[in-house]
């Protein structure tokens, strides 16, 4: 009977644990894309900066104790993606607005930066809906500047 | 697998780096150095295989290079035998005592494209893309100083030397004063390069796209920072004209905005009076890109050492690792570069 108490506090605990990892996590993407608007980068700076917040989670796990580690990783996620994407980038500094809960060092946000970057295995393509956007955009011979704005802003 | 942060992040619990150490690379010896860091050859322990290694400083404002992530994502992209293949990103603790030193020419051309910027622009892709032509057109460096100021000074004896007449604002850019040219210098870019064209290289099938490369440098080579509305459209998909054919703007914005998020108040870039600016939405981006004084750029920036205000926060942090390839490889295209990037 014992076991079965402690099973049913384990499982509780544990959608719990889901639902606020995933709360969590819609969190940082919302502020992640208010972030890019702000700043006015591209539709794939913020598709990859999601894409490399999602595969670091994914192997790094997101510990719940520390509830500024999701930020960090969110704006480190948000610069790596700005260096690979944008023309201008701003300061780490001026990254971390629209709310930002915690501000951290760029020093701080520099080491992460490496640590992303490695558990990404370096890999900072990936493959992402819009690389099929593109491809569907120019087989079906959308070539006019009203197409690519349109798509610009998708 | 300490690598905290601010004492903050204790990252000891990480499960995973994806990357290996530098310490499976032995250094032979230093092949050249850049504003960006080191390049040694270095041998693997494990394969005996020769390698370039490539030392990336970090940038305590900005955090990894800019410049470092366009070169992977670059070098990812290449696939030609004259070109290095990036074998691998390594990463490694310390190497604080290798921060700051003065740069100096690299030999390699690829890293032409990388060399640091304080403000990293597409006026700098631009004057790297004209010294890379030029010195395929040449067949040797182009400005071979030893030292950032004895490379500025052979940029000024090409290019001419900037004053306000050429490059509207320059006194004002705060390391002008420091590096002035002592004496007026022409303009002599065509003289020095124009006669490649009969270069016994160039075929007659060729000699219209020498010319026009020869164009491209002129246009690029020009010290005022090239406004790049142009230059940038060329990165993206889209209807825009080809760049060809188009002058550089002399622009100058109205200083860097950093700090500020790009809006319409980013003040107006000034594009070129004959409109090539393409088909790139300016809306979008709030006015240009911004355009504060970007300095020339070329192999070994010119600037940037010590005793040169306002020059950004090169050097300053902690340092990193990138070696670019060796270009003493006899055996055809087995270069690798190594990045290695230091934790400290």
């Amino acid at each position: 009977e014992d076991d079965e108490l402690l099973s049913l506090f384990s499982k509780e605990e544990d959608e719990f644990l889901t639902v606020t990892r995933r709360e969590i996590h819609r969190e940082a993407v919302e502020w992640m894309l208010n972030v890019n608007d702000r700043h006015g980068f591209t539709a794939l700076t913020a598709v990859l900066s999601v894409n490399y917040l999602d595969r670091f989670l994914s192997s790094f796990g997101l510990q719940n104790n520390k509830p500024w580690l999701i930020q960090l990783v969110a704006v480190t996620c948000l610069s790596l993606a700005a260096k690979v994407e944008e023309t201008h980038v701003p300061l780490l500094l001026d990254l971390q607005v629209e709310g930002a809960r915690y501000v951290f060092e760029p020093k701080t946000i520099q080491r992460m930066e490496l640590l992303v970057l490695s558990t990404l295995k370096w890999k900072m393509h990936p493959i992402t809906p819009l690389s099929f956007l593109d491809h569907i955009t120019r087989r079906l011979g959308l070539k006019t500047r009203l197409h690519w704005e349109f798509l610009k802003r998708c | 697998m300490a690598i905290a942060g601010a004492g903050q992040l204790n990252l000891h619990e990480s499960p995973c780096w994806g990357s290996r150490s530098v310490d499976c690379f032995e250094k032979l010896e230093q092949i050249s150095e850049g504003t960006y860091g080191q390049v040694y050859m270095a041998r693997e322990i494990k394969t005996g295989e020769i390698v370039a290694l490539k030392k990336i400083r970090m940038d305590n404002e900005r955090g990894f290079p800019i410049t470092a992530i366009r070169e992977i994502k670059i070098l990812k992209k290449l696939h030609h035998e004259n070109v290095i293949k990036l074998k691998e990103s390594v990463t490694s603790q310390g190497a604080k005592d290798e921060q700051g030193r003065p740069g100096k020419c690299c030999p390699i051309p690829i890293n032409n494209l990388l060399l640091g910027a304080t403000k990293y622009s597409p006026a700098v892709d631009m004057w790297s893309v004209g010294c890379i032509f030029a010195e395929l057109l040449h067949g040797k460096l182009i400005f071979p100083g030893k030292d950032e100021p004895e490379q500025l000074n052979k940029i000024f004896e090409l290019c001419g030397a900037p004053d306000e007449v050429n490059w509207p604002g320059v006194s004002k850019i705060p390391w002008y004063n420091n590096f002035k040219p002592t004496r007026p210098m022409k303009r002599r870019l065509r003289e020095a390069l124009g006669n490649q064209e009969k270069a016994p290289a160039t075929a007659t099938t060729r000699r219209k796209g020498q010319t026009t490369e020869i164009t491209a440098f002129t246009a690029s080579c020009r010290l005022p920072p090239i406004q790049s509305g142009q230059a940038h459209a060329q990165m993206r998909p889209g209807p825009n004209p080809p760049l060809h054919g188009s002058q550089p703007p002399v622009a100058a914005g109205p200083g860097h905005h950093h700090g500020k998020p790009r809006g319409p108040a980013g003040g107006p870039g000034r594009y070129p009076a004959n409109g090539t600016n393409g088909g790139f939405n300016h809306q979008n981006h709030g006015g240009g890109y911004s355009s504060g004084p970007y300095p020339p750029q070329g192999r070994g920036a010119p600037y940037g050492s010590s005793g040169m205000p306002g020059a950004g926060p090169r050097g300053s942090g902690g340092s990193g690792y990138g070696v670019g390839a060796p270009n003493y490889s006899q055996d055809g295209p087995t270069e690798v570069l190594v990045l290695d990037v230091a934790l400290t």
